[in-house]
Parts: structure tokens; C-alpha cells; sequence
């Protein structure tokens, strides 16, 4: 991605206020896909929480530590380094958690419903919305990004409390296998493999943090939708995935989880019909049936695993990705916890 | 009514398949504790002192403490390697008359009804224990425990299951003071003990008595109800994320567990 690094090691132990790391400069560091989960005992794994990546900047006022919280201020500054604040009104007060004068920390925005991050909430603007901190990039005016992983977190865990609005991410060493299959279990987006020796890289995609994203979570484009049946604007998406190649393929149909309000919405957005977008023709078994639509438009799909001939098998709508494209949408590379 | 165990009662050569249920319920008011400030519920944490932390379910192992501050540790394995006692059967040993057991031996009381296809020796049990008027002692086991038990007629209808004390169990009287005495008292005392016991006897009815100070509690708890002095408790969704973490955590634990101690090749 962005190959520039940005020059937070200019700070050096400058012990200025506010910190030495600067709001709306710092680019977040990314993960690689990695195609399987795996064990090592270098490596600790946590929850890849859906939301939106946040860095979150905080600093406590002169009273702070006394009982106060006079003067105090949190920002949240997104990936592309856009100012999210105004935003997250009720994370406004994040920096009070902090024991200490000032922090940089690294984490994501979530929007829960029942404990689980739920994105489609997030999107419209529901809540209650949390933030989740899993790295800690400054402290004090010290810059950390240097230091080891392990050395971060600790820091994290002994600074950063708890509260409605703050959760501090729990990991698990070494058992990334049995980690992601607990997460797959549970439903989530995936996992999120960390080295423990390794530095914050901003900005940089590095091979020290790997995502394994949920195999039955899967990103799919709307490749057109089949006709109406009944009271239904239209029956089902016609989905489909980048092949190895980057050819898009068919990937199959998706109807549950629609409701009427969804599908009114979606169909306003499908306005640009054109030709079946696959490369190799239209599926024999739609032949006739659909309204085919340019493909940029991709949706989340939860599925019991893909069939053999590349297929979702019984996927579920879980909303629309505007924050995806095509690119997201890969035909996963192995098959791996399907059933388990 | 939920049943408890099914089961079957052994008598002589005959088995008799019945479900159990509980007979009594405890209708005490329950209190939870909550947080005087903030009205939120309390939580119990499971804290090491030497480790300064807190513990979870798969940190736990039985310890019995065999002298003070000595233990020795159970394990699962240990459990399962005692051998099993014969479950789920109410073994009939012995016929006996109710009067002659001391009320102090019964503990809890388990109605037991015929389960499938044991309608017809339910009625033949029944019917030969009202006719004799005898009550059953039996050895019974209940929730990896064993019980001595009285199973007798209610009503004529119902076989009661009153668990027991063992014998063992009963603590000695002896030596409580003062009720070895024998003092003297006049012949016009007793008499008139007598008098007052005679004009308060009757027959039992138990629909006489009720727990005032629990009939008192519930209306004070009402009028609060009703007052609007009420207050909410929501988990918080933060909390809700810990405790997924957490869960997220203990599956792992688990299956590293499962895995040590299973067959080889489990994944």
C-alpha cells in the first residue's frame, strides 16, 4: 500500500504535551492475508474485529489522576487519517480510562448487538458503539512503536482500564488453530495473528500481523438478481467471486436474509443493468431468469462452507460492504474449519 | 413438572420404571447483592491470593482438606476411576412401620410416578403397601450420591420418596446442658401444662399456618414495585464483549485439555 513511511521516530523521548505522535499523520499498521490458521508459540492471536480501524489519541487534563477529568480530550483519527471524532460522541471520553498524562492507542470501532460487533449497525449509526484497543503506539509522551509487541500490550493491559465505552482486546498465545476455530464457531470476522517480537510498522502491510479472515464469512459482488416472485422486488442476488486469476465467477444465489426494506434499497442501487459480467457466460441454470447488473456493489455473505464446484452453500445476506470492491471479493484459497 | 431423573424402583425380581420429581420448594425470598452506588448485581470472582489473580473454571481442581491447609488433589480421572454406584435405582431392602422411624432421619421429599410401562406394578406396589400398612427402606441414588430412603403411600394415591440421613449422621444429643436435669416441680404445675395442652390440641391442618414475616416481606417488596423504586440492570455490551473473549479463551483452554488427556488423534 502507501509505501512512505511516515517519521514518528523524529520524536525520539520528547516530552512535550500533547504527545510526539501527530493526530491526523500517523497511518495505522495492516495485516497480510494469511490463507490458513496456524500455531507458534512467537505468534499471539486475537479476535480481527469488524468495525471501523481507529486510532484513538488521548490526553487527560491537569487534574487528572486527582479525580478530575477537567481539559481532557480524546480524538479518533481513521485509517485513511480522517478525523472520526465528531462522529463517536459517546466515545468522546475514552481518554479518561487512562492512567497517565497522554496515549496514542490503536484499535477499532465497533457497534456491538449482544456482545458481538455487528457492522451493518455501525453503518447506520446505531449503538451502543465501543471502542476496542489492542495496541499502544505512545505513552507519555514516549514514543513505543519501537518496542516489541509483547512489550506494547503489556503496557496496554497495566494503562488502559475498562469501561462501558473502552474494552482492552484479550489474546491468546501460540493456539491460533483452536483460537480460530472458537471464532468460527462464535461467528466472527476472523483472527488476527501478531508476532510478539515485532515493532509497530505505520502505514506498512506487514507479514508480522496476519488476518485469517472466517472462512464462512465471505465478501461477494452483486453480479445481478433474479426476477420477482411474489410480493418480493426481486427474488435473489446473483453473487460472485475473483477466481486466482481475477476472473469473476459465478458463486451462487442469496435470498435469506433479505427483508423488504433491504431488498427496496438494494434494488434502488442496482440501476445500471447491463451484460452477464462472467467471463465464462451465463450460468445454465439462470438462463433467462436474471436482470444482470454492472458489478461494483459488494455485499457480506455468511455461508456453511463453498461446494465443490466453487458454490456458497446456503449463504445468508448480512448486509452491503460500500467500504469493499471487487478486490475484497476472492474465491478463498483453501477450504480449511468448514465443518468443525 | 420438570422431572428430576428417570429411574426405576427394584423390588425383589420386579423392576418398576418411574419418573421423579421434586415434592417441596423453598419459597424464601432470594436477595441478590448489588453495588449500593450503582445497583449492579455483584460478581463473585474466583481469586488466587498467591497468584494475584483471578482464575477460571478450567484453573480449578478439587482439593480435599484432609488436615488444615493440607489437600490432596482429585482430578476428574480420580472420580471416574471409583467404581460406579448402581444408578438410578431405588433398590427396595426392608419393610418397616412408619411410626417407627424418628422424623429426624428424613431430609427431602421426591414424589416418584410410573414411567413407561410401569403403570401396572406402580398400583401392585402401592396397593400391597397401603393393605400391610408397611413402609419401604430403600438405598437410592441421587444426583452421584447415595441415599438411604423411606419410600411410603401418600394419600393413597403417590409413592413419597423420603431421603434420610444415615445413621452416622444423626448427631448425639448427649451432653447438652440441662436437659439431663431433674428438677422438682409440684404436682399442680403439671396439671395445669396438661390443661393448656389439651384445650390447644386438635387435628393438623396445615393450611392454619402461614410465614407471616415472608407475607410481610413480599408486600414491602410490592409496594416498592409499585412505588416505582425500581432499578435496571442491563449488561453492559461492553461486558458482554469481555465475556466473549473470555469464552473465546476458555474453548481454547479446553481443547488443549481435551487434547492432552484424550485419545491420541483427537483434533
Amino acid at each position: 500500500m502507501c509505501g512512505r513511511p511516515e517519521a514518528p521516530e523524529r520524536a525520539g523521548k520528547a516530552l512535550h504535551h500533547p504527545g510526539a505522535l501527530e493526530f491526523g499523520k500517523v497511518r495505522p499498521m495492516l495485516a497480510e492475508a494469511a490463507p490458513a490458521p496456524f500455531d507458534g508459540d512467537d505468534w499471539l492471536f486475537e479476535v480481527k474485529w469488524d468495525g471501523y480501524r481507529a486510532l484513538a489519541f488521548l490526553e487527560r487534563g491537569a487534574d487528572a489522576g486527582r479525580g478530575g477529568d477537567g481539559g481532557g480530550r480524546t480524538r479518533l483519527q481513521s485509517r485513511r487519517l480522517r478525523d472520526l471524532t465528531p462522529g463517536f460522541p459517546d466515545l468522546g471520553r475514552l481518554h479518561s480510562h487512562l492512567e497517565g498524562r497522554q496515549a496514542v492507542v490503536d484499535g477499532e470501532i465497533v457497534a456491538l448487538r449482544d456482545g458481538r460487533p455487528d457492522f451493518q449497525t455501525l453503518q447506520r449509526g446505531g449503538r451502543p458503539v465501543v471502542y476496542i484497543a489492542f495496541d499502544i503506539l505512545e505513552l507519555d509522551g514516549e514514543v513505543l512503536i519501537g518496542r516489541p509487541l509483547a512489550e506494547r500490550r503489556d503496557i496496554l493491559d497495566r494503562r488502559l482500564g475498562a469501561g462501558p465505552d473502552l474494552v482492552v482486546s484479550r489474546a491468546v498465545l501460540g493456539r491460533g488453530t483452536d483460537f480460530y476455530r472458537a471464532v468460527v464457531r462464535s461467528g466472527l470476522e476472523g483472527v488476527v495473528a501478531k508476532r510478539l517480537d515485532s515493532p509497530y510498522r505505520p502505514g506498512r502491510r506487514s507479514r508480522d500481523w496476519l488476518k485469517v479472515r472466517n472462512v464462512r464469512r465471505l465478501f461477494a459482488v452483486v453480479c445481478g438478481y433474479t426476477r420477482a416472485a411474489g410480493a418480493r422486488p426481486f427474488g435473489s442476488l446473483v453473487l460472485g467471486l475473483a477466481d486466482r486469476r481475477g476472473r469473476l465467477v459465478y458463486a451462487g444465489l442469496v435470498g435469506t436474509g433479505l427483508d423488504q426494506r433491504e431488498m427496496a434499497s438494494l434494488l434502488g442501487l442496482l440501476d445500471r443493468t447491463g451484460p452477464c459480467p462472467f467471463p465464462d457466460g451465463e450460468p445454465r441454470s439462470l438462463r433467462g431468469r436474471v436482470e444482470w447488473v454492472e458489478p461494483v456493489h459488494v455485499v457480506e455473505v455468511e455461508c456453511l462452507e463453498l461446494t465443490a464446484d466453487g458454490h456458497l452453500r446456503h449463504p445468508v445476506y448480512r448486509g452491503l460492504r460500500p467500504d469493499k470492491d471487487v478486490a475484497d471479493c476472492q474465491v478463498p484459497a483453501e477450504r480449511h474449519g468448514g465443518a468443525g | 413438572m420438570r422431572t428430576l431423573w428417570k429411574g426405576a424402583i427394584s423390588f425383589g425380581l420386579v423392576h418398576i420404571p418411574v419418573r421423579v420429581y421434586p415434592a417441596t420448594e423453598n419459597k424464601g425470598v432470594k436477595f441478590r447483592y448489588l453495588h449500593r452506588e450503582c445497583k449492579t448485581p455483584v460478581r463473585y470472582l474466583k481469586y488466587c491470593p498467591t497468584c494475584g489473580r483471578e482464575v477460571g473454571p478450567e484453573e480449578i481442581v478439587n482439593g480435599y482438606e484432609y488436615q488444615k491447609g493440607r489437600f490432596v488433589v482429585l482430578e476428574d480421572e480420580d472420580f471416574e476411576r471409583l467404581p460406579a454406584p448402581e444408578t438410578k435405582v431405588v433398590d427396595i431392602v426392608d419393610f418397616v412401620d412408619l411410626a417407627e422411624i424418628d422424623p429426624i432421619y428424613f431430609d427431602k421429599s421426591y414424589y416418584l410416578a410410573p414411567a413407561d410401562g410401569g403403570v401396572k406394578a406402580y398400583a401392585l406396589l402401592r396397593r400391597a403397601m397401603v393393605e400391610t400398612g408397611r413402609v419401604a427402606i430403600a438405598r437410592a441414588v441421587l444426583r452421584a450420591k447415595q441415599h438411604l430412603a423411606a419410600v411410603r403411600v401418600l394419600e393413597g394415591r403417590v409413592l413419597v420418596m423420603e431421603t434420610m440421613f444415615w445413621p452416622d449422621e444423626i448427631r448425639s444429643w448427649a451432653g447438652l446442658e440441662g436437659v439431663d436435669a431433674e428438677p422438682t416441680f409440684h404436682e399442680n404445675e403439671l396439671r395445669m401444662a396438661e390443661t393448656l395442652i389439651g384445650s390447644l390440641t386438635g387435628p393438623f391442618m396445615p393450611s392454619k399456618y402461614t410465614d407471616e414475616h415472608r407475607q410481610a416481606l413480599r408486600e414491602l417488596i410490592q409496594a416498592k414495585v409499585e412505588g416505582r423504586e425500581i432499578y435496571e440492570h442491563r449488561e453492559p455490551e461492553a461486558v458482554k464483549v469481555l465475556d466473549l473473549m473470555e469464552a473465546l479463551r476458555a474453548s481454547v483452554e479446553m481443547a488443549r485439555s481435551h487434547r492432552a488427556g484424550g485419545p491420541p488423534g483427537t483434533t
